[in-house]
């Protein structure tokens, strides 16, 4: 046999018959040179497999086993979701209609309600236009509707945040931040958006539930957790470039990504890490 | 899906089997670590470890399946630990562990170099040369998985690949004996 790389190989491989296989092992004890080269290869093959084991269990560490685990049940109680509508500030531009109403139509709505209870898919009415300013959209914690109009009569491009405080009862958010970006508006104004929230919902939070579990489903998203009196805030970001929003959980200092992809199941929030990101939100927060 | 389904989709090297035996038995085995003297981390990672056996285990040939998957897997869970548990407890000893380190030297720097080179090689390279020394797949199966129109193009590619990857090995193996 010669100590060939195919023979080396097969040798490391364990595909040499025994015979082959105490050729080898003689031939390293008398040749320094045939050694190293078979070291050197089964470092190769080694580290090969090495590789593929790191990539495997990589694999393997990116599974979310915590959805299939104990969870899961637990979210299943459905009475501990509420939906959280937030449909956002979308603007109606109807100039049609500019001149023969004060009161253009539905502008935004934010929906809070049982899941059971609420049928509230996105409203037809509403229409998000392309983003282009910077409105902030506040919300009120005032009204037994669930819509509001605007005022306004030539809007055509907002970019809003909505803001949902639950479910800490009472609270009304004066209007901050509103309007600092109209100068920005090409086409149109606004003057602003009120949101408001249904005050009247009876929120059954399930006290077993801890996680934080979210789903977005239909252009509704709703939340699972006790936040007991703890304001949490929805912060919703419209993307210009890919003219998509992009949603955040605020509670406790944390921020969350709530993927708008849409998901029957619940799954847990992940905590924003990336610096540029949580910057950004930190920043939109404090307004 | 049933064990056999799983089998046969690991021997065709469809990773989402393994997803799908991971989360499926998770809760299981990974308890069975913790109840003893197992952290949660440690149970993660040593039944991610058992699962890899099984998956490597499968993958060959010979593989024939005497009971259920899951208390085969089990089982292989239950001895990966216990040799952890051997391991942990001879090495509260330090002497054992610097002896090795210090041994090891030359061969982790080698070690290194390699580990360059096959970050270095092209994706279709590195997952070629993976499946077949580390799941051992056959040059036909390899061939399926990847797409190539016959084992004997997986064949070749494979030889290419190893060739390129010694050479880069080599080079750079060379030029880091100068540096000493």
């Amino acid at each position: 046999m010669s100590f060939n790389e195919e023979n080396i190989e097969a040798f490391l491989t364990g595909k040499l018959n025994a015979a082959d296989q105490l050729a080898m092992e003689a031939g390293m004890k008398n040749d320094p040179l045939l050694r190293s080269e078979v070291d050197l290869q089964k470092d190769i093959i080694e580290s090969l497999k090495t590789n593929r084991k790191i990539q495997l269990k990589n694999r393997l560490n990116n599974i979310d086993v915590a959805a299939t685990t104990g969870v899961s049940s637990a979210v299943k109680i459905a009475a501990s979701f509420i939906t959280v509508g937030i449909i956002g500030a979308g603007i109606y531009y109807m100039s049609v209609f500019s001149h023969n109403k004060e009161n253009t139509t539905v502008v935004a709505s934010t929906k809070i309600s049982e899941e059971s209870s609420s049928k509230n898919t996105a409203d037809d009415a509403i229409v998000n236009n392309n983003s282009i300013a910077e409105q902030t959209t506040k919300t009120e914690k005032n009204s037994n509707k669930n819509t509001n109009s605007v005022n306004n009569n030539h809007i055509s491009n907002v970019n809003s945040t909505a803001v949902a405080n639950v479910p800490d009862g009472g609270i009304t958010n004066e209007d901050n931040g509103i309007n600092k970006g109209s100068t920005d508006v090409p086409t149109g104004e606004i003057d602003k958006a009120k949101v408001s929230t249904a005050d009247n919902v009876n929120i059954d939070f399930d006290k077993k539930i801890s996680k934080l579990n979210y789903k977005f489903y239909e252009g509704k998203l709703s939340l699972s957790k006790t936040f007991e009196d703890q304001v949490y805030d929805v912060l919703e970001f419209n993307v210009n470039s890919s003219k998509s929003k992009k949603f955040y959980l605020s509670f406790e200092g944390k921020y969350f990504e709530l993927k708008t992809t849409s998901s029957t199941k619940a799954v847990p929030l992940k905590e924003v890490k990336e610096e540029s990101i949580l910057a950004k939100l930190r920043a939109r927060n404090k307004k | 899906m049933s064990d056999d389904e799983v089998i046969e989709r690991i021997k065709k090297g469809d990773e989402r089997a393994l997803d799908f035996l991971y989360k499926k038995n998770y809760k299981m085995m990974t308890n069975m670590i913790i109840k003893n003297n197992g952290t949660e981390e440690e149970a993660k990672d040593v039944y991610q470890d058992a699962l890899i056996v099984v998956w490597q285990k499968v993958m060959s040939p010979e593989f024939v399946l005497s009971s259920k998957l899951s208390t085969y897997l089990y089982s292989i869970c239950q001895n990966l630990w216990r040799k952890e548990l051997e391991r942990k407890g001879r090495h509260t000893g330090e002497d054992e562990i610097k002896s090795t380190v210090i041994n090891d030297t030359d061969k982790r720097e080698r070690i290194e170099v390699v580990n360059q080179c096959i970050n270095n090689m092209g994706e279709t390279c590195r997952l070629l040369l993976s499946y077949y020394y580390f799941d051992e797949m056959s040059m036909a199966e390899i061939a399926v998985k990847m797409g190539f129109s016959n084992s004997d193009t997986a064949k070749t590619k494979k030889y290419k690949c190893k060739q390129e990857l010694d050479k880069m090995i080599r080079t750079l193996y060379k030029a880091s004996d100068f540096m000493d």
